[in-house]
């Protein structure tokens, strides 16, 4: 049976595999995000994910896991910081943001030995995917999938309308979760976009997906679509035009975004001259 | 009927709420008015169970739904939602029960298809109202729910207000800071006032005049909530 090239490399369909599942889970997470204005959020967790990998290199262990803790509880920490709301949360954040790079930054200098590099979590290297990284990945991506699918509404009452939320029952029950998935998503685009990039993945394909739809539905499904094309597209031309997969990913994101708003634009121009 | 007797609230070193009593009776459509700053929205708060008073006493009594209706500032995201996607927020799937509702707030069963977004302010508050409805409170509580609504929108949705406490029972407290909008509309007022001892005369602060209170020329009721402290600062 033929192949196209980049299908005969094991770490080309590992890296499909897992940019499949992920490009789902944090399109599907990401419009939560983007509805509840926290999309900042994800930017400060994927920074505290990298103590988990500066922590990695120190102890000589596999940053992966690692960092999917020390998220987890960056993302608590953050939930229970922004409840106490004596200050401005997103100010607050920087306390997290600033401070997890500086410790990530320290921990990877204590090791200078270590053949892990700071870098290839800060900018993704999906294309190193093991298998078993492979497997737990896809099997945590499938399991936030069914919690949201699960959880739908108390997430969108939260995310879309904090002060009805807080009349429901089990309220910080959903915070935590909700955020709590985040933190987990965040975790797996370290490895697979890089702590730097990771919002554009939860983010961008919102904002492309906003052009067309009318309901969240539709945006989720959207956004999803966008996301799966964007992640494959961004791996496999690194594959043919030898360019980081981040920035593959990332860039056509962008262009799609920007061919989005001109359709959109062209739609409504031409829609005025014939109405 | 809801009653609140005492009731002190303190987040920190801050008297947000002290020695507050009241009395909502069954039925009634009510106002209750007040400065920024004076408590409106914590003592909302309290009787939505958000927050747990420091002292006194609150009685619901348990068969008592309250549906609440928050300051539509509050709604201001920027992902599409459908009206039908925020009407189901209320746990009710059934389509033909989300039509009457909406037919109950006027309406048509075309908005449901809509984005939410899209809408104007006085729209997107009859969205709300019928999320509510759906939910078939005995009490709903509106804060502030006309802020950045025209004229011509209050009206109408006082109107709707109206017809909710006549037609479908439902006792209805009104929160606000523009006194002058509700107080022919109301048959009782609660005045929560946090720069007097003994409370205070709405009419004050639709004329911005806090030493005199001329008596109301329309039929209403007002009775002062006792509210003892006006900021910060105790350290018992």
């Amino acid at each position: 049976m033929f192949l196209p090239e980049f299908l005969q490399y094991d770490f080309m369909i590992r890296a499909l595999i897992v940019g499949f599942f992920t490009a789902i889970s944090t399109a599907i997470l990401g419009n939560f995000v983007v509805t509840a204005r926290q999309s900042i959020v994800s930017d400060m967790l994927a920074h505290t994910a990298l103590v988990g990998v500066g922590l990695g290199i120190l102890w000589n262990v596999s940053p992966v896991y690692l960092s999917l803790i020390t998220t987890v509880i960056a993302g608590i920490l953050l939930w229970w910081l922004g409840r106490k709301n004596d200050q401005a949360p997103e100010a607050l954040s920087m306390l997290l943001l600033t401070g997890g790079l500086a410790l990530a930054l320290l921990f990877a200098h204590a090791n200078k030995n270590s053949p892990v590099s700071l870098d290839a979590y800060l900018f993704g290297s999906i294309l190193t995917v093991k298998t078993v990284e492979m497997l737990s990945f896809t099997t945590l991506n499938i399991i936030i999938i069914i919690i949201v699918v699960l959880f739908w509404r108390p997430f969108l009452i939260y995310a879309f309308d904090r002060d009805f939320s807080q009349v429901l029952k089990r309220t910080v029950f959903y915070e935590i979760l909700f955020m709590v998935l985040i933190s987990l998503v965040v975790g797996i685009g370290l490895k697979v976009i890089g702590g730097l990039l990771i919002g554009a993945l939860l983010v961008i394909p919102v904002l492309i997906a906003q052009t067309f739809a009318k309901s969240f539905s539709h945006n989720v499904i959207y956004s999803v679509i966008f996301n799966i094309l964007a992640v494959t597209i961004g791996i496999i031309s690194s594959f043919y035009l030898d360019i980081p997969v981040s920035s593959g990913i990332v860039l056509s994101l962008i262009f799609t975004y920007i061919i989005a708003k001109i359709l959109r634009t062209a739609y409504f121009t031409v829609a005025k001259f014939i109405f | 009927m809801i009653s609140a007797k005492k009731l002190t609230l303190r987040i920190g070193k801050n008297i947000i709420l002290d020695d507050v009593s009241f009395t909502i009776n069954t039925g009634e459509f009510v106002g209750l008015i007040g400065p920024n700053g004076a408590g409106k929205t914590s003592l909302i708060k309290i009787i939505l169970g958000i927050y747990k008073p420091t002292g006194g006493t609150l009685t619901v009594p348990s068969n008592e739904q309250i549906g609440y209706v928050p300051q539509s500032y509050a709604l201001s995201s920027v992902v599409p939602i459908s009206v039908l996607e925020v009407l189901k927020m209320s746990g009710v799937r059934s389509k033909e029960i989300l039509i009457t509702v909406l037919d109950k707030v006027g309406l048509p069963t075309s908005f449901l298809q809509k984005n939410f977004h899209t809408l104007s302010g006085g729209q997107k508050q009859r969205v709300i109202i019928a999320r509510v409805l759906c939910q078939n409170p005995s009490v709903i509580i509106f804060d502030e729910p006309l802020n950045g609504v025209d004229f011509e929108t209050k009206i109408k949705i006082y109107e709707l207000l109206k017809v909710l406490n006549k037609t479908e029972k439902v006792t209805i407290v009104f929160v606000s800071h523009e006194v002058d909008h509700i107080i022919d509309k109301c048959d009782h007022i609660l005045c929560l006032n946090s720069t007097m001892h003994t409370g205070c005369h709405p009419l004050d602060f639709a004329k911005g005049k806090k030493n005199n209170c001329p008596l109301p020329s329309v039929n209403t009721r007002i009775v002062p909530i006792h509210h003892h402290h006006h900021t910060t600062t105790t350290t018992t």
